[in-house]
C-alpha cells in the first residue's frame, strides 16, 4: 500500500476518533451547577456546623479543601481533609478569618505543653532552668531522649490539643483534633455535621484537666480516691470514673459550680485559654482571670471583641458596659453592668445571676492578711497525691504520644497515699500565700538490663485547687494545723515560744530514700524539705512559721472575724500594747 | 518517513494552536486556577479542549524531538544555516511555551515550577532581566498569559516559517495530527491539578524541567544549571558547523543521557 493511501486511511480514522470524542463522557456537563460549591450537588442535605458558618455561604470546600468545582467524587475529594480544625490545616483553611486566633493557639500552652515539660526537666534535674524548652515542637525530632522527656512522651503528651484523636483505643477518652478538641460538641453522623460552639461545656475541658492537679475534677466536687474502690457501695466498688480505671469520692464542689453550675468558660477568658500570642512557659503566665476581675470588677464600654464574642455565643445578651480582666484587658462580656447591679450571664445558656461583690469587711482589708491569695482561705480542700512511685522498664515498650507509635521504655505509676483535707500553705508563684500539694513527689525505680537504679524528686506545687467555698478556712485551721502550715500530719505544740512537731509519717520505716515525712513541706524550724516548680515559690520560713503560730495568743479568744477586735485591728493592737485591754488580766 | 514526521509535527502545532485558541476565552488570568477548574468541570467541552490542547502540545514536542533525531541521523544537512538556526530557535521557543502553559494552569505545582524558574534566573546574568515576569503577583498570570497566547506563538510561527519556508499543512496531515491527539487524550489522563490548599508532598514540575529542579535541590548554582539547560541548543547550533558530525552527535547524546539520569534518579 502506498504511503499516500495509508495517510488517507489514518486521516479517515482520525475523523472517527473526533466524532467518538465529541460524544464521550468528557464532553458532558453537570446537570446542575450548585452554589457556593459543586459539593452541594451531593451534600446539600448536610447540616450546618454552627450558626457562624452556614453552608449556604461557606459550602464544604472552603473548610475541607478538595476540588470545589469537581463534578465527580474522585476529583472532588482529592486532597480533601476530614478534620480541617487540626492545627496543621487551620493555617490553610481558616486563616483568612481566624488569623489572630490561629497565631495565639499555635503558641498556647495547650499546644506547646511547655509547662509540663519544663517542670519535669527541672524537677528531675535535667535542666537548671524552668524555661529550657518551648515545648513539644522542640522535642518532636529528638533522638537522644532523656528520662524526663521519655516520661513526658509516654504519660503526658496524650493531652496535646493537636493529638490525633483516632489513635486512642478508648474513644470515650479521645483527645486532640486541634480546635475541635474544645469546640466540638458532637461528632458527624450521616448528614448531621459535627457541631461546633464557643459555648464549650466543662466536659470538654475535663478530657485533659482530670489528672495531675485535677482542677477539673475538684471543681465538680470529685476527688480521685485510692485505687481500691473503697468504701464499697451496695457490695460493689465505689464511684468509677468514665475512663473505667479510677475511683472517686464526692466532696463539696466549688461554689461557682454549686450555686450557678458555672462552666470553666464562665471565668476563663478566650485569651486566657487560647493564649495572647506570646510563648509562655508556665500556666500563670498565660492565665488571665483573677477572682477580683469578677468580684471587684472595673467596667468599661464593650469593645468590638466583646460584641463579637457575645454574638458568637448567641445566648448572652448584647453587652454595653462590661468587666475586663486586669492582666490582658480581656472583655468579660458575660459580666455586665446594669445600673447599680452587676449581672452575670452563664455562657452555656445565658441564664442571668446576680454577681456577689467582694465585701469590705475586715477579713478582706486586714493588713496582716494582705499577702493571702484568695485561694489560701477559700479553698476547702485539694487533691494531694503523696509519693508517686514511678517504675521504668528500659526494655519494655509503650506508646509514645509524640511519635505516635510504640517505642522502647515503659512506665508504671503507683502511689503511696491520697489526702484531700487541710491543704498545705506556702508562698506561691505570685509571691502570695496559697495552697500547696505534692507536685510531684517522684520515687523512681529504673529497671535496666542487669541492674536497678533509683532516683527521687520531691516537690510541692502551689495552685488554686478550684474548690472555692464562700466560707473561708477558720483561723485555727491555718494557724494551728500542722498540715496547713506545711509541717505534715502530726502533733503541733508550742513550748517557750518554740514550735515543736511530732510527725505521724516515718519515711525511714516506710523505706523511703529520705528521712523527712513525705507530707512535710518544711520542718518546724523552717527548713524546706521539698523543692517547688517555680523560682518564687517556697514553704514558710522560720520567722513566718513563728509569726503564724504565734498568733495563737489572740486567736485562742478571738477566733472569729466578727470579733470586735478585728473591726479596727490597729487600734486594738495599740490598746493591747498599752495594757488597756482585758487580755493580760 | 522524515518528511511525514515533519508534516505531522507541523500539523500538531496547528492542533495545539487552535485548541488553545478555544480555551483562551474561558481562561481568566485574574482568577486563573478557578477558571482552569471551570474549564475542566463546568464549561461544555471545556475538558475536551483542555485535554486536546495539552496532549497535542505534548505530542508536538515529542514529534519535534523525533524530527530532530531523524534529521541528526542523516549524513547531510539539506537546509542552509539560517533555516537551521531558526529551527533551533523554534525548539527553544517550544520549550518556553510548554513551560508557560504549565504555569498558566495556576495550581500548586505550577506555582512551584514558577518558583523554581524564579530561583534559576534571579542569580543568572542576563536572564535576571526576566525577573519582572515573575514579580507582582497580582498581574503574574496576565504576563504569562500574554506571552503564551500572543508573543511566543507569533515568534514561533515566524521561526517555523523561516525554517520550513511555508506554514501550509495538508489536510491529511492535519487530520492525522488531530486523530493522534484525540487518541492520546482518550487513552491517557492529564496530570491532576493540585489545589492551592493542598499539602501535597510531591509536586511534579514539567518533565523537561525535572533535571533542573533536581540540580537545584542538590545546591547547584543557578548559573551552572542554566548552562546545562542551554547546552543542547548551543550544540545544535554548533552541529551545523562542526565536522565531523559524530563529535556533535556524541556530545548531544551524552547530554541527553546525563540529563535523563539527573531527571529520573537524582531526586
Amino acid at each position: 500500500m502506498k504511503l499516500k493511501n495509508i495517510l488517507s486511511l489514518l486521516a479517515l480514522l482520525s475523523l472517527f476518533i473526533l466524532v467518538f470524542s465529541i460524544f464521550s463522557n468528557e464532553t458532558k456537563i453537570p446537570k446542575k451547577i450548585t452554589k457556593p460549591d459543586q459539593c452541594m450537588s451531593c451534600h446539600a442535605d448536610m447540616s450546618d456546623i454552627d450558626h457562624a458558618h452556614p453552608k449556604e455561604i461557606f459550602g464544604c470546600a472552603s473548610c475541607h479543601g478538595g476540588n470545589k468545582w469537581a463534578t465527580n467524587k474522585k476529583d472532588a475529594h482529592r486532597d480533601m481533609v476530614l478534620n480541617p480544625a487540626r492545627l496543621e490545616h487551620v493555617s490553610i483553611f481558616c486563616i483568612k478569618c481566624h488569623k489572630n486566633i490561629i497565631k495565639r493557639i499555635s503558641n498556647s500552652m495547650m499546644q506547646s505543653q511547655s509547662g509540663i515539660l519544663n517542670v519535669l526537666k527541672y524537677q528531675w534535674g535535667e535542666s537548671k532552668e524552668l524555661n529550657s524548652t518551648a515545648g513539644i515542637a522542640d522535642i518532636r525530632g529528638d533522638t537522644n531522649i532523656s528520662l524526663a522527656q521519655n516520661h513526658f512522651r509516654k504519660l503526658c503528651a496524650a493531652c496535646h490539643i493537636n493529638q490525633d484523636e483516632k489513635i486512642f483505643k478508648n474513644q470515650k477518652v479521645a483527645r486532640g483534633g486541634g480546635c475541635s478538641d474544645c469546640h466540638r460538641i458532637s461528632k458527624t453522623k450521616g448528614n448531621l455535621h459535627a457541631k461546633f460552639t464557643t459555648r464549650i461545656p466543662t466536659k470538654n475541658c475535663l478530657k485533659c484537666h482530670n489528672r495531675s492537679n485535677r482542677i477539673g475534677l475538684s471543681y465538680e466536687g470529685v476527688f480521685e480516691s485510692a485505687g481500691y474502690g473503697t468504701p464499697y457501695k451496695h457490695g460493689d466498688f465505689t464511684h468509677k470514673m468514665s475512663d473505667g480505671r479510677r475511683f472517686y469520692y464526692n466532696l463539696p464542689d466549688d461554689i461557682h459550680h454549686k450555686s450557678a453550675n458555672m462552666s470553666c468558660i464562665d471565668c476563663h477568658s478566650e485569651k486566657g485559654v487560647m493564649g495572647n500570642g506570646k510563648k509562655h512557659y508556665h500556666m500563670e503566665e498565660a492565665e488571665d482571670i483573677k477572682c477580683k476581675d469578677c468580684h471587684k470588677p472595673h467596667f468599661k464600654k464593650a469593645n468590638t471583641l466583646a460584641l463579637t464574642l457575645a454574638d458568637t455565643n448567641e445566648k448572652v445578651p448584647e453587652p454595653k458596659i462590661i468587666a475586663y480582666t486586669k492582666k490582658f484587658n480581656s472583655p468579660l462580656y458575660n459580666i455586665q453592668k446594669d445600673g447599680n447591679r452587676t449581672d452575670f450571664y452563664r455562657k452555656i445558656d445565658g441564664k442571668k445571676f446576680n454577681l456577689p461583690k467582694m465585701s469590705d469587711k475586715p477579713y478582706h482589708t486586714l493588713a496582716i492578711h494582705k499577702r493571702l491569695d484568695c485561694s489560701a482561705c477559700h479553698s476547702l480542700w485539694a487533691p494531694s497525691c503523696y509519693g508517686c512511685h514511678e517504675v521504668y522498664f528500659e526494655n519494655g515498650k509503650q506508646f509514645d504520644w509524640v511519635k505516635r507509635k510504640n517505642t522502647k521504655g515503659q512506665w508504671q505509676e503507683l502511689r503511696s497515699f491520697l489526702r484531700f483535707e487541710n491543704p498545705s500553705l506556702g508562698i506561691g508563684y505570685n509571691k502570695k500565700i496559697m495552697p500547696f500539694a505534692p507536685g510531684c513527689q517522684v520515687i523512681g525505680t529504673i529497671f535496666k538490663d542487669k541492674k536497678v537504679e533509683k532516683f527521687h524528686s520531691m516537690a510541692m506545687a502551689g495552685w488554686d485547687p478550684h474548690t472555692t467555698q464562700k466560707k473561708s478556712r477558720t483561723c485555727v485551721n491555718c494557724h494551728f494545723n500542722p498540715a496547713s502550715l506545711g509541717l505534715g500530719r502530726g502533733n503541733l505544740d508550742i513550748k517557750d515560744g518554740n514550735i515543736t512537731f511530732n510527725p505521724i509519717y516515718d519515711s525511714t520505716k516506710s523505706g523511703m530514700p529520705f528521712s523527712y515525712p513525705i507530707d512535710a513541706f518544711v520542718s518546724a524550724k523552717g527548713k524546706q524539705f521539698q523543692s517547688t516548680s517555680r523560682k518564687e515559690a517556697r514553704s514558710f520560713n522560720r520567722v513566718e512559721l513563728q509569726k503564724i503560730v504565734g498568733a495563737y495568743k489572740c486567736i485562742i479568744c478571738h477566733d472569729s472575724y466578727s470579733d470586735k477586735i478585728y473591726k479596727d485591728f490597729n487600734k486594738s493592737k495599740k490598746l493591747f500594747y498599752s495594757g488597756k485591754t482585758t487580755c493580760l488580766k | 518517513m522524515s518528511r511525514t514526521v515533519s508534516l505531522i509535527t507541523l500539523g500538531l502545532f496547528f492542533v495545539s494552536l487552535l485548541s488553545g485558541f478555544v480555551i483562551i476565552f474561558a481562561y481568566h488570568p485574574s482568577d486563573a486556577f478557578t477558571s482552569v477548574q471551570k474549564i475542566e468541570f463546568l464549561i461544555p467541552f471545556g475538558l475536551f479542549f483542555r485535554k486536546l490542547h495539552y496532549f497535542s502540545s505534548e505530542a508536538f514536542t515529542f514529534f519535534l524531538l523525533l524530527h530532530i533525531f531523524l534529521e541528526l541521523s542523516k549524513k547531510k544537512i539539506y537546509i542552509n544555516a539560517t533555516s537551521w538556526n531558526y529551527s533551533v530557535l523554534s525548539f527553544a521557543l517550544v520549550i518556553v511555551l510548554m513551560f508557560s502553559g504549565f504555569v498558566l494552569k495556576a495550581d500548586l505545582s505550577a506555582n512551584a515550577a514558577a518558583q523554581v524558574a524564579y530561583s534559576l534566573i534571579k542569580d543568572t546574568p542576563l536572564l535576571k532581566n526576566l525577573l519582572p515576569l515573575f514579580q507582582d503577583s497580582s498581574i503574574f498570570y496576565y504576563k504569562f498569559f500574554i506571552w503564551h497566547i500572543l508573543f511566543l506563538p507569533l515568534i514561533l510561527g515566524y521561526a517555523i516559517y523561516k525554517h520550513t519556508k511555508t506554514l501550509h499543512v495538508e489536510a491529511v496531515y492535519f487530520s492525522i495530527a488531530i486523530g493522534l491527539s484525540l487518541l492520546i487524550s482518550m487513552l491517557f489522563s492529564m496530570p491532576k491539578d493540585i489545589i492551592l490548599s493542598s499539602k501535597a508532598k510531591q509536586l511534579s514540575s514539567p518533565w523537561f524541567f525535572e533535571g533542573a529542579e533536581n540540580l537545584l535541590l542538590k545546591s547547584f548554582s543557578a548559573l551552572s544549571i542554566n548552562l546545562i539547560l542551554i547546552t543542547p541548543f548551543i550544540l545544535l547550533v554548533a552541529y551545523f558547523y562542526i565536522k565531523p558530525k559524530n563529535i556533535a552527535r556524541i556530545l548531544l547524546f551524552s547530554w541527553l543521557l546525563a540529563y535523563s539520569y539527573i531527571s529520573v534518579f537524582l531526586s
